[in-house]
């Protein structure tokens, strides 16, 4: 597979260097703030045996006004199913479904106990200092139920800041125009830090629709239309607040509060030829996002405490108007409101530099409420789960033990215990080298959706259920001028009860447990940063494999699904990115990969719509700083799709050729 | 092998170049073969999966016993569109409804090559062709039945059907909380036409046809899902009762019998009570060739005689949930699908008017609607 030659050549090439270059790295240009040594002490030893990702603070800021959908997509092994630019996107993390991926943000989650999944188009790079991976069972000092693993974004103070910020402007093709602020103020004891975006776009590219023909009548050949992206707009804006207090030496108390509002139209497919006006619909999502957290550290113990809500309120409208009439008619109007509401206490005390136990209780309360006024069908739900947690992290001579059990009681009842443990040997430091094995349990709990949705909840559903096994090992050379990192891991993930919606004999859908899956695969990262005289360089690349495969119980003599991969999961993706640093001049070329991906379960090809070509993404950008005295400017011209490829990531939704921003950026 | 540091990122970038996507025209071309068959067979209109688009259509040779998937991609070289939901055929050419992508395609039956559409609809069921240049199509949003010229006024010189929309008979019942009425079916008996409102109603409504009016309305079980006329100019009628928990209420399935010269409506059939408490399912009715048996799924497939309407066991479940049912106008051979688990290829099953399985096939994803080349 010769898609698949570059990726090798990558990580072949990467062993082949033969001068390691000498100086810095790009990232100490980087301004970081302070960061508390007690806290970032315990949690490096946190990361025992577990797979994680941090993603690049440069490639974060240098995506400040995109979302987070597409920085996962170019830069992370995770594959987002984008229904189009500016349209739903949501993420399989090692081959599972979109529900098996947690997101928190400081503290609270942010998926929805509705649909369990998180929109990634709405979530604004630029609100984030850190974004952090944690695959498979590593997500579970966090929660339960992310088969896939969980994505951490928080946010910290820098207590030598007085006043600082920054402001962005963006004007991309499609009429599409970004601003996101910053202004941090404060003292050695308060910080405030103020961050607002506003994103709008016409989001109305051409394309020749080649799904579509007119017959010429009198050439009988096809007209392919040229037409425009229609009802694909959006306006989405919010505003995100944090205050930092540090009360003494030893307390600090965070408030956190994030309002968000997105309204935009879904297009239609691209075989549609409804009348123009015929199936509108449009979608608002409205947020409100707090949390207050107590941070207390004493000698070896320390005290997190934090108690934070997530309200979250859609509304989707699918209207026509009908030829010759003046008044839009609704089909569709449903409201769906959910409130979360969490509390948490985690409790971690050192018992000698060897030994850290942490012992965290949650509380949580989940409501939803759903009405779609043309049916009149709706329910109204809550959801009180406690969950806790026994973690301890132990060290003797070269090997690291990381070890804990968790247990919930939803509802008024009972799960399953589920217990993680993980051994790290670093016996081989010194040469660069480190291994580890990991094994836990995980299952989730069906959504409210799953349970109670009219028509087609299905309240007998059980919890999906799984195994994870990991192995994996990393390696670390410093050289004179530069330094390469390289990580592999290999997982396989059993999963029972698997929930899939499916059709049903009275037209409507229903989840029913029906399979088991067993996703296996291999995750490669490795980075190599170092200087060339004046030219410094940062190169990333990531693989994964990702096999997602059925191993349920056929379920009729002509079922072809068993043994196949999940619909929409490619096994392979891949991504690189190449930042070059000239004195103020910068260059990022990025490059991403997803192979082909199947659209029904027995993986057949029959019709070019029963698969989904692989495709690869060529991004550029090339930028320019500027110092004004203490302040700088920064401009940024970027090109997407560089090679103007046609691809798409779901069936009849269609994407953008080659298209362009500039962003200016004026940072104090 | 090594290489300097200064190249490393010049020749990453570089061998990015040399690989590019491919493009749709490339990826429809490779499946672009097909060998067309005549004689006498069966079109089956497969839905694909609803937002995917992924609709198809099978032809089966009655005679050879052969199916042919993909017919209108392969030949034409383009996507059916999103819910393939209905196929009519008038002379040597077929109507296929694209409920999802508010168009019909307009394709001749021999060839499958595509002539024409028609387009601008908001979201279509069936169609019910008068002539050249006048036809009908129920829309399960629209609360109204549309009046289409199907062919256009250039059909017999070009042989490009450029249909377009005429007019439209307003079906909307401004009192009910729910959206009604959607119309289904349609089924034309001299000037009348009737149509069934499955949605949230219990409604059967009548046109006439000479002036494009609503003229009456039957009210019949909830949710009335299929309809066939016998041999006696009656229409039957299948209520699915809606589903539980329904804002509209839920009702135990049933059968109607309604004359189409009176617009009388009469209970036959309450399925719990004459198949058993035992009833999972029950769906799609069809109608023999005599136009004298009714066949529908029922916990497998069950038929009555229009003389004395006692379901009798036709064909046990045995493991199949059966999707949709036809049966031949000619032979009264009876041909049922399974869709599996709705997301890959579906089967057909063909069976003798005695229940003697004669072929077994496989067609494209969700087999839901049928039509018989002559």
């Amino acid at each position: 597979m010769k898609q698949f030659t570059i990726i090798l050549l990558f990580f072949i090439l990467s062993f082949c260097i033969s001068k390691p270059a000498k100086a810095q790295s790009l990232s100490d240009t980087l301004r970081i703030g302070q960061v508390d040594v007690f806290g970032k002490r315990i949690i490096n030893q946190q990361n025992t045996a577990t797979t994680r990702t941090e993603i690049d603070t440069m490639v974060m800021k240098s995506m400040t006004v995109l979302s987070l959908s597409e920085l996962l997509s170019g830069h992370t092994p995770i594959f987002i199913k984008s229904y189009g630019r500016g349209s739903m996107a949501s993420a399989s993390f090692r081959g599972t479904a979109p529900s098996h991926t947690a997101v928190h943000w400081n503290g609270i989650q942010l998926n929805s106990p509705m649909l369990g999944m998180v929109d990634f188009s709405l979530l604004p790079v630029g609100f984030f200092d850190e974004i952090t991976l944690k695959h498979g069972s590593s997500s579970l000092d966090q929660g339960e139920g992310a088969l896939g693993g969980s994505i951490e974004m928080r946010s910290s103070a820098n207590w030598d800041n007085r006043i600082s910020g920054q402001f962005t402007a963006s004007a991309a093709s499609f009429s599409t125009y970004d601003f996101w602020g910053k202004l941090n103020l404060g003292t050695s004891r308060f910080q405030s830090k103020t961050r607002a975006f506003w994103s709008q776009s016409e989001n109305n590219f051409s394309f020749r629709n080649p799904l579509n023909a007119d017959i010429n009548p009198e050439t009988g050949n096809y007209i392919h239309p040229t037409q425009k992206n229609e009802n694909a707009d959006w306006l989405n804006r919010g505003i995100l607040q944090e205050m930092y207090f540090r009360i003494n030496e030893n307390q600090f108390l965070t408030a956190r509060i994030w309002g968000q509002n997105t309204d935009r139209s879904i297009p239609t497919l691209a075989t549609n030829e409804s009348d123009s006006e015929s199936l509108m619909n449009r979608q608002t999502d409205q947020s409100v996002r707090s949390v207050i957290q107590w941070d207390y550290y004493l000698n070896n113990l320390s005290v997190h405490a934090n108690s934070g809500l997530n309200s979250t309120n859609l509304n989707y409208i699918l209207k026509t108007r009908i030829s010759g009439e003046t008044n839009f008619q609704e089909y569709i109007n449903s409201e769906s409101q959910s409130n979360s509401w969490f509390n948490a206490l985690d409790l971690k005390y050192r018992f000698s530099n060897q030994f850290l136990m942490e012992l965290k209780n949650e509380t949580n309360r989940h409501q939803v409420n759903t009405f779609e006024q043309r049916s009149l069908t709706g329910y109204d739900q809550i959801r009180i789960e406690n969950l806790f947690m026994l973690k301890a992290l132990y060290q003797i001579s070269d090997f690291g033990l990381n070890g804990l059990i968790r247990n919930s009681w939803v509802d008024g009842k009972w799960h399953p215990l589920i217990p993680m443990l993980g051994l790290e040997y670093s016996g081989w430091k010194h040469q660069g080298f480190t291994v580890f094995a990991r094994a836990a349990r995980n299952f989730r709990l069906p959504t409210l959706n799953d349970l109670f949705y009219q028509p087609g909840g299905n309240p007998n559903l059980r919890p999906e259920k799984g195994l994870s096994f990991d192995l994996g090992s990393g390696f670390s050379k410093q050289f004179e001028r530069s330094t390469f990192h390289l990580k592999a891991n290999a997982f396989y993930s059993p999963i029972n009860d698997w929930i899939v919606w499916l059709p049903t004999y009275y037209g409507g859908w229903e989840p029913q447990n029906v399979k088991k899956v067993i996703s296996s695969g291999v995750e490669l990262s490795s980075s190599l940063m170092g200087s060339v005289n004046q030219l410094k360089y940062n190169i990333q690349a990531n693989y994964s494999l990702s096999n997602s495969i059925n191993h349920g119980e056929s379920l009729h003599w002509a079922d072809e699904s068993i043994g196949k991969q999940l619909p929409y999961i490619p096994r392979h993706s891949a991504n690189t990115l190449i930042s070059l640093q000239y004195e103020r001049i910068n260059l990022n070329y990025s490059w991403n990969y997803y192979s082909q991906r199947f659209t029904t379960t027995s993986n057949q090809t029959l019709n070019p719509l029963d698969e989904l070509y692989a495709y690869f993404m060529n991004d550029v950008s090339l930028g320019r700083e500027f110092r004004l005295g203490k302040n700088r400017l920064n401009a940024d011209f970027r090109v997407f799709n560089l090679f103007n490829e046609t691809y798409r990531t779901v069936l009849q939704r269609m994407m953008p050729r080659r298209n362009y921003s500039f962003t200016i950026s004026y940072s104090f | 092998m090594r290489i300097s540091i200064k190249t490393y990122p010049i020749v990453l970038l570089v061998l990015a170049t040399f690989w590019s996507c491919m493009n749709d025209e490339e990826w429809a071309k490779r499946h672009q073969k097909l060998d067309q068959e005549p004689g006498r067979g069966l079109f089956v209109v497969c839905e694909g999966n609803f937002m995917f688009g992924n609709a198809s259509l099978s032809f089966y040779n009655i005679d050879k016993k052969e199916v042919q998937n993909q017919i209108f991609s392969k030949v034409n070289g383009l996507p059916l569109g999103d819910v393939a939901h209905s196929i009519t055929i008038y002379d040597t050419l077929a109507f296929v409804v694209i409920n999802n992508s508010g168009k019909i395609y307009v394709i001749n039956t021999l060839n499958y090559q595509y002539v024409g559409k028609i387009t601008g609809l908001t979201s279509p069921r069936y169609i019910e062709i008068m002539n050249d240049r006048k036809a009908y199509v129920s829309d399960l949003y629209a609360q109204s039945i549309t009046i289409v010229d199907p062919l256009g006024e250039n059909f017999q010189k070009t042989r490009v059907a450029q249909g377009k929309i005429t007019g439209r008979i307003d079906l909307k019942n401004k009192a009910s909380k729910f959206s009604q009425h959607p119309s289904e079916q349609l089924i034309r008996v001299g000037n009348k036409l009737f149509t069934n409102c499955w949605s949230y109603d219990n409604q059967i409504m009548v046109i006439d046809t000479q002036t494009d009016t609503v003229i009456d309305s039957i009210a019949v079980g909830k949710q009335p899902a299929s309809m066939v006329l016998d041999a006696n100019d009656n229409l039957w009628v299948f209520c699915d009762g809606g589903y539980k928990n329904s804002p509209y209420g839920q009702e135990p399935a049933s059968i109607y019998k309604i004359s189409t010269q009176n617009h009388l409506a009469e209970k036959v059939l309450q399925l719990n009570e004459s198949i058993g408490s035992n009833l999972q399912y029950a769906a799609d009715l069809a109608i023999n060739a005599t136009r004298d048996t009714v066949y529908f799924v029922a916990n497998g497939i069950r038929r009555f005689s229009i003389y004395n309407p006692l379901p009798e066991l036709f064909l046990p479940a045995n493991g199949e949930i059966f999707h949709s049912l036809t049966v031949d106008p000619i032979t009264s051979e009876v041909y049922a699908a399974n869709a599996i688990d709705y997301t890959q290829s579906g089967v057909v099953y063909r069976f003798s008017s005695q229940g003697i399985p004669i072929d077994t096939f496989r067609v494209g994803i969700n087999p839901g609607a049928f039509a018989f080349r002559k």
